[in-house]
């Protein structure tokens, strides 16, 4: 009856009583682009997990595949043609690159059939070039960074598609949360690629530039219900934005305050790790540095070292005359330095506990480790802080991985940001938050540094960098190839610099 | 372990999943109409469907077999039979809480008990005895932790090979034959009767009481299971993860070294052989335990219901006339069924 690549129609989704998706209708066509937008909170993970058969969705729903009607819930996505990037990658942690590229597709053997290794680690070397990734086939998916693991994931998608002719709907969960500007345009050419082939794609994100450039379609939801639609060359950034929050945003970024110029209270001096080597630097009481760089050349490990959760390889990083490296977790912590880690769901939190036990985690150090809990207080605390970050919904009694992708990432911020820390290391702080509580997040960042705070931040978001840092450090090879303060401080230099592109950008 | 990525982003081992308190109210949405009732029921259902289960049983079987089943002698018996296996189940909750597991706890009571049997019966003192099988415990608990922690090795793996070590540790300090006659002191120290239930059953309703306060009350009964959790975040938030994994094995290795005392007290003499009887129970009481109270996760009243529910299956059945051997069919069926039942709960929480 329809030539429609894939047609939702009445999608409703309830946990207990919480209506995450609400009579939802989705029709992405063939060779279409489909932005899948809205605050956090507003269902887009469900959707696609309703797509997956991880969720199973209230009665009433159906779901039409190139015209055929499809049995809800569902059962192997991908022997309907759906490919997922979901929002957590969904890698098997503790297994190698090579054997994640293999996973979904049977490894290219039947079930019993001997796996040819040759034939993998060749199909293997060929699908990370194709994404631009330089990492072993052997590493574990532990040790990558985010922005690694989030370009294995798609390197993974694109095999699947590959080995199957047939058109396919391909669904990508944020993947470009943790990328940099270049790192993400390679996704979202893919992206057309695919869907100039003939598939339907669907894209999550909350960075509106990708939106808008690559979009045929936007549908927008809020509160589990469509807020929205419209085609792509209609939307710009302040539609979409308005549509999403359902109301005005008058800017995107805080007002970063001007420090008064005093001496500097954080020195690192030589600074090596895996990828960074003899890096210096220094830091005065009120300044955002950014640190930007290309995936893998080190950039990410800056605000791990000096927080002592990678090891150093050598080097100091003295503050207020006192060495950081080479100290515990917990020593580190004690001088009121904070880490905000990329990989929310290793080093963040642990998503099987409850919000408040989370949060409450470094206020417990303070107390003897049998003393009773204040259980009541903590919740209160937890409360509070809660609605300081803007999450959603606010039940301190909810597990995290209850709670969406971004309101995760603003319970680890509230987490890390709680006692007012006096050196905060971001790494890419903003991931998965939706434009408009990012400015509040950038804005108690900002606030933070205002009143003293040394702020340390690696981003591959260039324009956030631009717009809340002081200074910007681009990282190549391991080393600091330039540094971009005042006028020089653009996105677009950022960009040039990032890629070795020495020319000032007019 | 994630197993299908693709298909199953959320998949967890073990259902480790919280329920504590009452739902504080949904803010911002719409409730559904008789969303939030039945989910408060599904709650309730959940936490203490174990307890109902245990009360119901005991109902059941009251009724059916009044001059056997329910006489305080029965009662009496089903609960003094149980007071070692509550000791062990309650210790290696400890190392569980922390993603462990140690099968090495009944060897090490089993050689707790040799050690205390041998020296009492041949004159040497008690306090010597006691000495040394505190010793034995630090002992094994530290190697296992060494080993584990420090080593890497899986713990499965880890406390098989120590407990076969123990068992044959057992023997040698037996000299392969039963001790009889362990002295009237060690045996009083077990037995001493207070309020119709002897020393041995007070010990573990009093770590039961203990443990639920340190799980559910204290930021240690945290750290272990963001530990087992998590454990790098529970490092990057100034945890000492090592250490406190190695002290859930240490704490382990103490109380089952410990329960060898009572063990050799309670029955008066020792049978090296007895180790592998008191293997499988503990486990299946602690993972039924932990589908109840805090439920998907190991905690102490859980494990205390369970034990008293699975000892009156077994001993209405074999009060009924089934034949001995039923009580290891049940006992390990009711290990499988825990588990898969703490997976379904899982997913019907939305949550695999
Ligand atoms: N397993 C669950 N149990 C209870 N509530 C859930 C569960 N999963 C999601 N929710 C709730 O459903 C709502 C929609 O969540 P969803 O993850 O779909 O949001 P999202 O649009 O993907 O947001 P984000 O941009 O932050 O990723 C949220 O309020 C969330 O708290
Ligand atoms: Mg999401």
């Amino acid at each position: 009856m329809t030539t429609d690549g894939l047609q939702i129609t009445g999608l409703g989704k309830s946990f207990g009583g919480l209506r995450a998706l609400d009579n939802v209708d989705l029709t992405v066509k063939p060779g279409e682009v489909h932005a899948l937008l809205g605050q956090n909170g507003s269902g887009k993970s469900t959707l696609v997990k309703i797509m997956t058969g991880v969720y199973a969705p209230d009665p009433g729903a159906e779901m039409r595949l190139w015209g055929r009607k499809i049995n809800l819930p569902l059962t192997a996505p991908h022997h309907h043609g759906i490919a997922v990037i979901h929002q957590d990658l969904g890698l098997v942690e503790d297994m190698t690159v090579l054997e994640n590229l293999g996973v979904t597709s049977g490894y290219g053997a039947r079930a019993i059939a001997p796996i040819s290794f040759r034939r993998e680690r060749a199909t293997g070397r060929q699908l990370l070039k194709s994404v631009g990734l330089d990492i072993d086939l052997n590493k574990l998916i532990y040790e990558l960074s985010p922005a690694e693991r989030a370009t294995l994931a798609l390197a993974r998608a694109q095999r699947l598609l590959q080995e199957h002719s047939e058109h396919f709907v391909f669904v990508l969960d944020e993947p470009t949360a943790y990328l940099s500007a270049e790192d993400s345009r390679r996704v979202v050419a893919l992206m057309r690629d695919v869907a100039d082939a003939g598939s339907a794609v669907i894209f999550i994100s909350h960075r509106l530039q990708e939106v808008t450039a690559v979009a045929d379609q936007i549908t927008v939801l809020r509160d589990g219900k469509v807020a929205d639609r419209f085609a792509g060359d209609e939307a710009d950034q302040q539609r979409i934005i308005d549509a999403m929050l359902g109301r005005k945003l008058n800017a995107y970024y805080p007002n970063r305050t001007v420090p008064a110029p005093t001496a500097s209270v954080l020195k690192v001096r030589g600074l090596t790790g895996r990828r960074v080597l003899s890096v210096d630097f220094e830091v005065a009481p009120g300044e955002i540095v950014g640190f930007a760089g290309l995936v893998g050349m080190g950039h990410e490990e800056i605000p791990y070292l000096i927080a002592g959760a990678t090891p150093a390889c050598g080097g100091s990083a003295m503050f207020d005359g006192i060495e950081l490296l080479g100290q515990s977790a917990r020593a580190i912590i004690d001088r009121s330095v904070s880490l905000v880690p990329g990989n929310r769901q290793r080093d963040g939190v642990w998503t099987d506990a409850l919000a408040r036990e989370n949060l409450a985690l470094l206020e417990n150090r303070h107390q003897l480790a049998l003393a009773p809990l204040r259980l009541s207080q903590e919740r209160g605390s937890t409360l509070s802080a809660m609605q300081r970050f803007g999450v959603r919904p606010t039940e301190p009694d909810h597990r995290v991985g209850q709670f969406s992708g971004g309101n995760q990432q603003k319970i680890v911020l509230a987490k890390w940001m709680a006692d007012s820390p006096r050196v905060l290391l971001l790494d890419e702080p903003t991931q998965g938050i939706d434009a408009g509580a990012k400015f509040d997040v950038l804005n108690m960042i900002c606030d933070a540094a205002a009143k003293g705070t040394v702020v340390l931040v690696a981003s591959g978001d260039y324009e956030q960098l631009a717009n809340i840092c002081h200074r910007v450090f681009i990282v190549r090879y391991g080393q600091l190839s330039a540094v971009l303060e005042g006028e020089h401080l653009t996105s677009a230099n950022i960009a040039r610099h990032a890629q070795g592109d020495l020319r000032e950008a007019g | 372990m994630k197993s299908d990525s693709v298909g199953d982003p959320d998949a967890s081992s073990i259902g480790q999943q919280p329920s504590l308190a009452a739902d504080p109210p949904d803010l911002g949405r719409s409730a559904a109409p008789g969303g939030r009732g039945r989910r408060r029921s599904l709650k309730f259902a959940e936490q203490y469907g174990l307890l109902v289960i245990l009360v119901l049983s005991f109902a059941v079987f009251s009724l059916l077999l009044p001059d056997t089943f329910a006489t305080t002698g029965n009662i009496k018996a089903m609960i003094n039979s149980q007071a070692i296996i509550l000791l062990l189940a309650i210790a290696v909750t400890l190392p569980l809480r922390s993603g462990e597991f140690d099968l090495s706890i009944a060897g090490l009571m089993v050689v707790g008990a040799a050690i205390t049997a041998q020296l009492t019966t041949s004159g040497y003192s008690f306090w010597i005895a006691l000495l040394l099988v505190i010793l034995l415990g630090l002992l094994v608990g530290l190697i296992n932790g060494f080993l584990i922690v420090k080593v890497g090795i899986n713990s499965f793996i880890a406390t098989l090979g120590m407990s076969t070590a123990l068992g044959g540790l057992a023997y040698a300090i037996t000299n392969n034959s039963i001790v009889a006659n362990v002295p009237e002191e060690v045996r009083a120290i077990a037995r001493a009767e207070f309020l119709g239930f002897p020393a041995i059953v007070w010990i573990g309703w009093i770590l039961v009481v203990i443990f639920w306060y340190v799980y559910e009350r204290t930021p240690l009964g945290r750290y272990l299971l963001f530990v087992g959790g998590s454990p790098n975040s529970a490092k990057l938030a100034g945890l000492r993860v090592d250490r406190i994994r190695i002290g859930a094995f240490v704490a382990c290795s103490l109380i089952a070294a410990l329960s060898g005392i009572l063990l050799a007290g309670n029955i008066g003499q020792l049978d090296p052989s007895v180790a592998s009887q008191f293997l499988l129970q503990p486990f299946a009481a602690v993972f039924l335990g932990a589908t109840a109270i805090t439920v998907g996760r190991f905690n102490a009243l859980g494990t205390l219901i369970a034990l008293y529910l699975l000892t009156i299956f077994v001993t209405g059945l074999l009060l009924f006339g089934a034949q001995p051997w039923v009580s290891d069919v049940f006992n390990g069926v009711a290990l499988v069924l825990a588990v898969t039942f703490a997976r379904l709960a899982a997913r019907l929480n939305g949550r695999a």
